[in-house]
């Protein structure tokens, strides 16, 4: 075992642990974890934009930018976060540039900006109450915002001279008493045990996308960070708000980015009909993604949808009538996922998309500076910090709209790292108990010596696909039910897991096991999220309660492992400038 | 890192210059072609290559070929080898064998060109 | 149908060599990715082989390897872009140190990377809106941005199977991004930091690095744009 110490240890090279990464002032240490290395991170792959209110191609202000959020995340959001992060969007943005970051332009020079699902003006400016019609909110550069944006960051760290630890895999945190001492970590290079001392600990995990059959989330997206916390008595919150974005690649989950329908794509279902206009009058296929998913499965349902060869429905994303200037040069990767991977030619016809797990609202509790809290009064956990799409500030409530995540990421893992930067100052090392890493060695030794008779891979397919069946787009109490005890059999057949590789180097076999309890412990709280969330609200639709219920459910859910039941306890939503209303585009 | 045998200096004059004598060299083995080979029967005579030889415009189309030639086939050859990881003596003798026998050809080119 | 990997393993703990070793999987269409067929390698029969991968879609660059003599990512290539009639040779990515079965240790490709100063550096005091670039200019940087820095260029490049320090494609690419990006005011440090015995110069416009890029950036082009900088600053 081989102990470090350093005033920082983020977890995670993501968009939110790299932006944080930065904010760490020269003359203290710090390291940043990931089992990956650092431009492999999923937020490379973020296609669509990052939304600011620039006004950069029409008239926009962060309040706009702060209702349509508040708006997409069906009242759920706290308004407090959502206001800081539209006002800081404009300065974060023009900072990325500034990094180097290299946009797509307007004819004058400026970041060029465009449509994206649920991002809305006035349609007469000085009439706030007026009909609200699309804005040029997300500014990108081609689709492929997401990686240049990780590569700037990444770059910038270099330029800083950060120190990286890549392919380490962290298996647990450390606490001391009620503050966090460091982290537990995985050479996976060595299979060497790491124990890192820190005064302070980000977690920037990502998110848990692999928990569902099809998803659009990298095989890395386990939910690490949330089994972390949940392992450690800490609560998660609103697990049960899972987004399904609309249009993955049939089959296959794969991304097609909403820009496709910024750009003018639309949804057919088997009758040719353009479906949206009756699901979103107004903003039609550009409603938010909870709308259009269950719009889809709706026309599946009714029977309007395509039958694939491997059993599963799907619709048609209809991009051909579009200029092919639009295809290749604003849509180049998407319009090639869909000639590379199901042989369609994007130019004459339609590509065939499915709802696809894509994103974690829910995530670990956080105040506006990314400080994680333990309970419903928000008292910190010192020394413990989360950002991005491990964390739920709650900025995106029970639905995200397009273009906020990565927005996210950088104005909140940058408060994080200022809080970060702020604390170490002033704080000492907590005492890092004898047994830290025993946990991890255990589990670890009980894996490589295990000789049960459950395989990685089976038993995580199962997994994902009960969890698609029963806590998908639309949910109900009866599948839920079924799917707790499903959950607990689950993990009860974990413990039987056994891996072929006995080996000490790059043993794959022995992290992707690991991965496999972290994605049940992840799936828990989303189960039980969804089981007491007794209404439909944003993303979690319950056929049983299809109404919001605004009296009982205008709260956050935060639900803590014990040893039988989780416990399930409630937090109230920040309200300042709007007050819950329909929701209707 | 490690010491290099040639020039410290930039390596794009020696790249435009590479290109610049192939281009060159285009032109003169064009010319060369038609006063050699392209009838078989003249300018092989001692006689004609005397005449050529005493026109100080051949003199130079002489000189510039030998030159250009021997610049870009010596140096292209030094390019491959220095594409290959060497000891340092082992590079060092290579550099100097071409830089000599360059040196050494070009001093006979010369010669014989001029002793016309 | 049945299809044939033929899998170059190689475990330091256990063998003094490398060895081929043929597993016969099931695939369910000729769209089917040689990463999944990898997956079920791992997940039904042998869970020792080890391999990088994530995104699955071409987008992070954990997973080039060899497929049939050819770079590639194993995410991107489908059935059909092989011959999967005869077994599919899957070794991991040529001249650099493998770790185990595909794994090849990418530390001096990073370091080459890094070399190019591959970040952006303007001293001067930055506006108070973005930097204004003409689109035309932006989109100059487009192609050179899209690397995901996957080694199957430069891994395909003689130049680099004869001298290991060259540079390499990849990292030559990285420095045009910044070279040629109208904010930067470093051109002349990245400049010099190829302009060396094992840097650009070692570059004979052999297009083998054009061919294995999947993300499909024409590398030559962009290494002869350096060139051509780098002569009009020296001359
Ligand atoms: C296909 C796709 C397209 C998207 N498009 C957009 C878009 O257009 N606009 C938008 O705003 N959002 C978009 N999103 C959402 C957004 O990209 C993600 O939410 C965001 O990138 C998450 O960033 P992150 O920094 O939180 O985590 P990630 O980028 O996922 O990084 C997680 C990091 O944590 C590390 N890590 C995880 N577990 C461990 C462990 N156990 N040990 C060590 N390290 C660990 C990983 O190595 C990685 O470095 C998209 C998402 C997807 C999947
Ligand atoms: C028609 C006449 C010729 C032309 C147009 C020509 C052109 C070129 C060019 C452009 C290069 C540079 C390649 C590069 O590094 O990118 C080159 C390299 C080279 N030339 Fe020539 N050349 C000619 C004749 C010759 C002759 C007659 C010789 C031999 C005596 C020769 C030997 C070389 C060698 C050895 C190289 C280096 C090869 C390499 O760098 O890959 N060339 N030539
Ligand atoms: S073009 Fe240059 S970099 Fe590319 S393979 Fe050829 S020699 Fe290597
Ligand atoms: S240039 Fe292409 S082949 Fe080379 S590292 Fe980048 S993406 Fe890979
Ligand atoms: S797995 Fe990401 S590029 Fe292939």
């Amino acid at each position: 075992m081989i102990k470090h110490q350093y005033d920082v240890v983020i977890i995670g090279a993501g968009g939110a642990g790299l932006r944080a990464a930065l904010e760490i002032p020269e003359g203290f240490s710090c390291a940043v974890l990931s089992k990956v290395f650092p431009t492999r991170s999923h937020t490379g792959a973020a296609q669509g934009g990052i939304g600011a209110a620039l006004g950069n191609e029409e008239e926009d202000s962060w309040e706009w930018h702060m209702f349509d959020t508040v708006k997409g995340s069906d009242y759920l959001g706290d308004q407090e976060a959502t206001e800081i992060m539209a006002k800081d969007a404009i300065r974060a943005i023009i900072e990325l540039e500034h990094m180097g970051m290299p946009f797509s332009r307007t004819p004058e020079g400026k970041i060029a900006q465009r449509r994206f699902g649920g991002h809305t003006r006035p349609e007469k400016p000085d009439d706030p109450d007026s009909k609200r019609v699309a804005v040029r909110r997300s500014c990108y550069s081609a689709d492929r915002t997401g990686h240049v944006m990780l590569h700037t960051l990444y770059e910038n760290c270099i330029k800083q001279k950060v120190h990286f630890f890549s392919e380490f895999f962290v298996t647990d945190l450390i606490m001391s008493g009620k503050s966090c001492a460091g982290v537990v970590a995985m050479d996976v290079a060595t299979s060497e045990v790491h124990v890192f001392h820190a005064k302070a600990v980000m977690l920037a995990t990502g998110g848990y996308g692999r928990v569902f059959r099809i998803t659009s989330n990298a095989h890395v997206g386990t939910g690490d960070g949330f089994s972390f916390v949940y392992n450690n008595g800490l609560p998660l919150q609103d697990m049960e708000f899972v987004q399904f974005h609309p249009t993955g690649l049939w089959k296959l989950g794969i991304l097609i980015s909403e820009a496709a329908r910024g750009e003018g794509g639309i949804l057919l279902n088997n009758k040719g009909e353009r479906f949206m206009e009756r699901y979103a009058p107004t903003v039609k296929d550009l409603a938010p993604r909870d709308m259009v998913s269950r719009a889809i499965i709706t026309e599946i349902r009714e029977g309007r949808g395509f039958k694939g060869s491997d059993g599963t429905f799907y619709v048609h994303l209809d991009v051909s009538h579009l200029p092919k200037e639009v295809l290749n040069d604003k849509l180049p990767e998407i319009t090639g996922f869909a000639r590379t991977y199901l042989g369609v030619e994007p130019t004459r016809e339609p590509i065939p998309v499915q709802p696809t797990a894509h994103y974690a609202m829910g995530g670990i509790p956080t105040t506006v500076d990314a400080e994680v809290t333990r309970d419903k009064k928000n008292t910190k956990v010192p020394g413990l910090y989360a950002a991005g799409e491990a964390a739920c500030v709650s900025v995106h409530g029970a639905n995200r709209l397009g273009t906020n995540s990565l927005l996210d990421l950088i104005v909140f893992g940058r408060r994080g790292g200022k809080a970060i930067a702020k604390f170490i100052k002033g704080a000492e090392f907590a005492l890092l108990p004898e047994d830290a890493a025993d946990r991890t060695l255990e589990r670890i030794d009980h894996l490589m010596n295990s000789k049960g008779k459950e395989k990685v891979g089976p038993l995580r397919t199962e997994l994902q696909e009960r969890m698609m069946e029963k806590v998908g787009v639309f949910r109900n109490k009866k599948d839920l039910t079924e799917m707790t005890s499903e959950i607990k059999s689950l993990r009860e057949r974990y413990r039987e897991v056994s891996i072929d590789d006995k080996g000490k180097i790059f043993n794959t076999d022995l992290v992707e096991a690991i991965e496999l309890g972290n994605l049940i412990d992840t799936a828990e709280p989303i189960i039980y999220g969804a089981l007491v969330r007794e209404e439909s609200r944003g993303a979690h639709s319950r056929e049983d309660f299809p109404k919001r219920d605004d009296k009982k459910w205008l709260k956050h859910t935060l639900v803590y492992k014990t040893d039988g039941k989780p416990k399930v306890d409630y937090k109230p939503v920040s309200i300042t400038r709007f007050q819950p209303k329909e929701r209707k585009y | 890192m490690y010491k290099h045998t040639g020039s410290r200096g930039s390596g794009a004059p020696g790249w435009v210059l590479q290109r610049i004598t192939g281009l060159l060299l285009v032109i003169v083995v064009i010319g060369h072609y038609f006063v050699m080979h392209a009838d078989p029967a003249s300018g092989h005579t001692y006689a004609a290559v005397l005449e050529r030889m005493h026109h100080p415009l051949w003199k130079m189309f002489d000189l510039t070929f030998i030159t250009v030639g021997l610049w870009h086939g010596l140096n292209g050859t030094w390019g491959i080898f220095r594409d290959y990881k060497m000891k340092p003596a082992v590079s060092l003798t290579i550099y100097g064998v071409i830089i000599l026998s360059g040196i050494a050809f070009w001093v006979l080119g010369v010669n014989t060109i001029l002793s016309f | 149908m049945k299809v044939t990997l033929r899998i170059q393993r190689y475990n330091p703990e256990r063998d003094s060599e490398p060895y081929y070793q043929e597993f016969i999987v099931e695939a369910g269409d000729e769209k089917e990715r040689i990463l999944d067929l990898l997956h079920q390698v791992k997940w039904k029969f042998d869970g020792t082989l080890t391999f990088r991968r994530s995104c699955a879609h071409g987008v992070c660059g954990s997973d080039g390897i060899r497929i049939n003599g050819r770079n590639r990512l194993a995410c991107s290539t489908l059935l059909r872009d092989v011959n999967y009639r005869k077994p599919i040779v899957i070794e991991p990515l040529p001249s650099i140190p493998i770790i185990k079965d595909l794994i090849v240790d990418m530390s001096d490709f990073y370091r080459k990377y890094e070399a190019v100063k591959p970040y952006m550096v303007n001293n001067s005091p930055p506006p108070e809106h973005e930097r204004y670039q003409s689109n035309d200019d932006a989109e100059k940087l487009f192609e050179s941005a899209k690397c995901i820095l996957c080694a199957c260029c430069t891994t395909s490049c003689p130049s680099s199977w004869s001298d290991d320090n060259y540079i390499g494609p990849a990292a030559l690419l990285k420095a045009y991004r910044f070279v040629f990006d109208t904010r930067d005011e470093a051109a002349d440090e990245r400049l010099d930091a190829v302009d060396t015995p094992d840097g650009i110069w070692r570059c004979h416009t052999i297009f083998n690095c054009v061919e294995a890029c999947p993300k499909e950036i024409n590398l030559t082009w962009h290494i002869s744009q350096l060139k051509k900088r780098l002569t009009e600053r020296e001359m």
